[in-house]
Formats: C-alpha cells, structure tokens, sequence
C-alpha cells in the first residue's frame, strides 16, 4: 500500500503534451483516472510506472522521489489495456513469471499461484494458453499475473474496456472486492463513467493533457469545477449565467439564466457561491418530473416549471427524457422505469418540473 | 424500369465484373507460367541429346569427374560460408533490427535507407566498393591485414555478409515489429531488467521469425556472385562458389555444367523457400 504524487510532471511525446499534473492517490485508495480518448490518461499512468521519463516534476511514492528510477524498480503492478499476456505461456506460467523472476522457490510460486487462482476464480484455467481465453478471464489472468508479486502500486490501464457489458458488471464489483482483499493502491484508467462510479474512492478528471478535477466520485460528479467537467460527467442541464443576485441573508441567491428565460433559486448555505459564476449545473436524475394538470400554478422562484416531453429514450433501468418549457428552455431528467408508467410518459405530455435549490452547481 | 430493364442491368455488372477477374488472372497466370517454362527449360535441356556424341546432357554431366569435383567443392564452399554468413548477420542483425524496432532514432530515416542500400546498390557496384574500401583506404587496409579478406576464402564471407546482412535486418525489424511491446514492459514491470525481458520475453516470442529470416539470409548469401567475384575472386577449388562456379563454366563452353549448377541452385532455392514458408515467414523478404 502506497501513496502517489506527481508535483508538475510534464511530458511531451510527439504532438502529445501533459502539462504539470498534480496527483495525489491515498494508500489502499481505488483512484480513477477518467477522461475521453486521447486526453492522456495512458500516457500519465505509462509515466508513472517509469515507462517515460518525465520533461519536468517528479513522481513519488510515498516519500521516495522514483522519478528516475527504472520501471522494474519501482514495485509497480501493471495491466495493459490489451492484458498482454504472453501468448507462448500457459496461464500458470503468466502467473509465476515474476515469482520465478524473483528466483521464488518452486512451493513458493505454487503457493501464491494458488492463493490468486483462488482469489480470482481462474484456477480451472491453469493449463490453457491466452489465446483460447475469453476477455473477462484473459483480465482476471492479467490482474493475478500483475497481483504475484506483491506489488505496491497497481495501474489499471482500461481493464474492462475489452468485456461485454455484463462481464463489465460484474468484474467490477470483483475489482473492488480485490483491492479491498489485497489492500493495494490502485490507479485505473477508465472513459466509462459507469464503470468509474462503480469501483472509484477517488476520480480525477483529465482533458487534453490537463488534470481539471480530482476528488470524491460525488465532488466530481455534483460539483463540478469546470464546463468540460459537467459535459463530460453528463450532467445535461447546464445554463450560461446572465445575473446572480445573492439574497441578503446570505442563505439563497438568485440566478437569471439561458438568456435570462430561466430564474433559478439557489441554495448559497453552504458558502459555494464562485466570485462571478458563469453556469448552471444541474444533473438529469435530479431533476423530478411530475404530471402536470392544467390547473397547475407554477411560480419559477420555486424552481418549478411546465414543460413537453420531447424525446423519451430507454436506458435500461431509467429513462432520458428530453423536455422543453414554453419559452424553450431544455430539460433533461431520469426517471427511474419503476416510475415512469404514473407520470404516462410520451411526446407532447405536459410535466412539471421540480429542482431542489441545493441541486443546483454554479461554476 | 421493367424486369427485362433489371435483368439486363444486372448481367451488364456480372460481366463487367468477370472482365475485371479475367484481366488479373490471366496476367497472374501469365507471369507464373513464365517462371515455370524458364525453371523447366534447365531440366528440359539437360535432357536433351548432345549432337555430337548422342548422349544425353544429364549423362555427360553425370560421367564428367572433373566437373562433378569442382561442382562439390563449390557446393561445399557455398554451404558453409553462407551458414558462416548467416550466423554473422544473425548476430549484428538481432541487435539493430530490435533497436530500430523499439526506439526512435535520430536521424532514423537515413539509417533506414542505408541499411536498405546494400540491398538496392547493383551487385556488381557492392563488389567494387568493398574492394576500393579494403584495398585503397587507410582503415579497409589495416582491417586486410588484420583479417586477410582480399581474394580470399574469408572475402567471400565479407562480400556475404555486407548484402546479407541488410536482408536479414529487415526481416528480423519485420518479426520485432509484430510483437507487442507491451509484453517487454509488463515483463519490466515483473521485475525484469531490459535485457532479461528482451531475451525472456521477446525472443521466444520472435524465434520462428527469427529462423526464417535466417534461413532467408543463407539462401540470400548462397546466391551472391558478383560482390564475391569481384572482391573475392573466381579460383576454382578456392574461392569459385556456386554461382561462380557456373559463369565460370557458361564461359568455357561447358553448358550442360552451367545449367547442372543452376538446377542445383534452383532445388536449393525451392527447399529453402518452402521452409521459410512452413515457419510462417511472410511476404516481407524482396
């Protein structure tokens, strides 16, 4: 179990440039590293390991600065996106290729070997060769071959990216158990932001070589710090400010916002108010939709609005819909399915919307 | 538009598409019966009748001693300074067919190109320079003290192995660039050092590669004859390899010689690339 830092590690490969990123991963945490394709996930988790060297900034584990130390040196566990596994070696003989690197004694491999294949549910595998392996146990092999050694640090790069959708699912809460078993400091690397709910203690957000965001799943995700942050996590109702007017007690403000056709009313107790907030972020599951009846009297300082269904699109356990008020302000909430069937939802159907003042970001 | 319309549309694309097939087979067709009528016309011919005696070709080869001891003494000579050949390139080729595999190198396009030049470069001209480096500058003169290369046995390795091996770079930088350089940084990861990862790793992983590229470099070796004339000479029993050996023959006026050595290359030829074909090797070999 180890602690990482980076402190303005820069590297430029080719065209590609990561500027002074500063991390900070706990021991035994489970760090995600998340981002679109191409922001340089791989490439600053690959510096991490000692795979590049660095332009500038230092890599540390715990206090030891390992900035120019070689990549066998630094104790690190690391599984490739494509797992590679050595494809002339048996899946034993990936396991204990470390063990046997370190000159382990024959019980000693067969020791550990047993412990992961144990651990790990692959010990039915043992004699097949990677090729003739399935994606969700060729990541499996990987993980155990990587956890042999006892490794400080494991890097995770896309580990699930290669499984089906219900492998992924189930891995992950195999991941986390793992982690939490073996209580090794884990960063992975991942674009799916339902895998990272799933298995992160931690996310740090990564764009175009820039580090925009680190904290808790539910900082990132509720509390954004930038647009790309709020776009990129899905939180679909974002409004360009025009006015905030903070209310004297200090407690609420109120927001003018989508070319002054929306008035929020925002819940400031908490001391989150930015100097001059640009955007209003509010996540689609929670937004509460409701049947609107024609009676209904709607005053907009409760943060509550009539609107049309637009678009209803099934995601499995929720449903997205798309709405828009009269003026043409867009609204996007989930719905759990369980619910949808009393609010009758279809295109056209008028709804009422509903926003806590406390669900409400501003950045 | 009426179903006559669509059938006649139809059968106008059929045909235009077996056009397109007939031009492309008959050419491939066309140049591969080329190459067999010009293998068979060297065992056709020897088994033709020879005016003058009413013999045949194969049967005047076959009682002709002198012939057949300068034929296996270039065979011989053949076989093991390309094997020596081979095994020299193998060990200066592993290396840099691995460094110009993994890393970026500076100035990596003209390195590219020249080690691509002895492949390119006529035969003829590689002799010429390897004879003006070693006879006329001050390094190529001491290392032909040292090494004693100049018409001699061991010239016939250097004219080898200065084409060869450029071959058998390109061939191994082929197998290396297959294989996943991931595996060698998971092995580092592992606790491998670069070189341990290297030989664990890579090279069991590059072995059938490997054999065939050396198998390709003999074969390429065995069929120099210009470099090796010219810098090593052409004595028979001495440094007259196979391809020497049947100018030398085609000069004098013993054909049925000539062609008996070329029939044996082109069987050397054949085995060679057949097992080149069985581990794998692939198109990559010019």
């Amino acid at each position: 179990m180890v602690t990482v830092r980076t402190e303005n590690l820069t590297i430029r490969l080719g065209e590609f440039h990561l500027q002074r990123i500063n991390l900070h991963v706990q021991a035994g945490e489970h760090f995600v590293l998340l981002g679109p394709t191409g922001a340089g996930k791989t490439v600053l988790i690959e510096c991490i390991a000692g795979m590049h060297h660095p332009q500038s900034g230092n890599v540390f584990l715990d206090d030891e600065d390992v900035t120019t130390k070689r990549l066998e040196e630094r104790g690190i566990g690391y599984v490739p996106q494509d797992y590679a596994l050595f494809p002339n070696m048996t899946v034993e003989n990936n396991i204990a290729f470390g063990l046997r690197i370190r000159k382990a004694s024959a019980e000693e491999v067969a020791q550990r070997v047993k412990e992961l294949t144990d651990l790990l549910h692959i010990d039915s595998l043992l004699q097949r060769y990677p090729l003739t392996l399935s994606g969700g146990e060729k990541q499996r092999v990987a993980l155990a071959r990587a956890l042999a050694v006892r490794p400080r640090l494991l890097l995770l790069d896309e580990p699930l990216a290669a499984v089906d959708e219900s492998t992924r699912d189930r891995l992950c809460g195999e991941l986390k158990e793992i982690q939490r078993h073996t209580g090794v400091t884990v960063i992975h690397v991942s674009h799916n932001f339902e895998e990272t709910l799933a298995v992160a203690d931690s996310v740090g957000i990564l764009h175009n070589g820039h580090l925009l965001h680190t904290g808790k799943p539910e900082d990132v995700f509720y509390r954004p710090q930038s647009r790309f942050v709020a776009e990129f996590t899905r939180a679909e109702n974002i409004f360009a400010i025009d006015t905030v007017e903070p209310h004297p007690d200090a407690r609420t403000a109120v927001v003018l916002a989508d070319e002054e056709r929306l008035q929020l009313s925002v819940d400031t107790a908490n001391g989150e108010l930015p100097p001059s907030p640009t955007c209003a972020v509010i996540r689609p599951e929670r937004v509460r939709l409701k049947m609107s009846s024609p009676e209904s009297e709607i005053a907009p300082s409760n943060n509550c609005f009539v609107a049309r269904v637009r678009e209803v699109t099934n995601k499995g356990a929720l449903l997205r819909v798309e709405t828009a008020t009269d003026d043409g302000t867009r609204w996007v909430a989930l719905v759990p399915v369980s619910l949808s069937a009393d609010l009758l939802l279809q295109r056209g159907q008028s709804v009422e919307i509903g926003i806590d003042s406390s669900d409400i970001h501003l950045l | 538009m009426s179903s006559n319309q669509e059938t006649n549309t139809m059968h106008a694309g059929e045909g235009r598409d077996l056009f397109f097939r007939a031009l492309l087979f008959s050419l491939l067709f066309a140049y591969v019966g080329f190459i067999l009528a010009v293998l068979c016309a060297d065992v056709l011919w020897l088994g033709r009748h020879d005016p003058g005696t009413g013999k045949s070709y194969l049967y005047k080869l076959a009682t002709d001693v002198e012939v057949w001891e300068e034929t296996k003494a270039a065979f011989w000579l053949s076989v093991v300074s390309a094997f020596v050949t081979s095994i020299l390139a193998l060990i200066v080729a592993v290396p840099a067919a691995y460094a110009l595999s993994r890393f970026r190198l500076p100035f990596a396009k003209v390195i590219d190109t020249l080690i691509d030049l002895p492949i390119v470069i006529p035969p003829l001209i590689a002799g010429i320079s390897l004879l003006v480096f070693f006879n006329q500058t001050a390094l190529g003169v001491k290392l032909n003290d040292l090494l004693d290369v100049v018409y001699t046995r061991r010239g016939i390795v250097v004219a080898q192995f200065f084409v060869a091996s450029a071959f058998c770079i390109r061939a191994l930088k082929a197998t290396f660039d297959q294989i996943n350089p991931r595996f060698e940084m998971v092995a580092r990861s592992l606790g491998c050092g670069p070189f341990r990862a290297f030989w664990s790793v890579s090279m069991p992983l590059a072995k059938t590669g490997l054999m065939a590229g050396w198998i390709m470099t003999w074969a390429r070796a065995m069929g120099e004859f210009a470099p090796i004339m010219v810098f090593a000479g052409a004595t028979p029993f001495h440094t007259a390899v196979l391809p020497v050996t049947a100018f030398l023959n085609l000069s004098s006026g013993h054909i049925e010689a000539a062609v008996g050595v070329t029939v044996l290359m082109i069987v050397l030829a054949g085995l060679t690339l057949s097992i080149f074909k069985k581990l794998g090797g692939q198109g990559y070999l010019w």
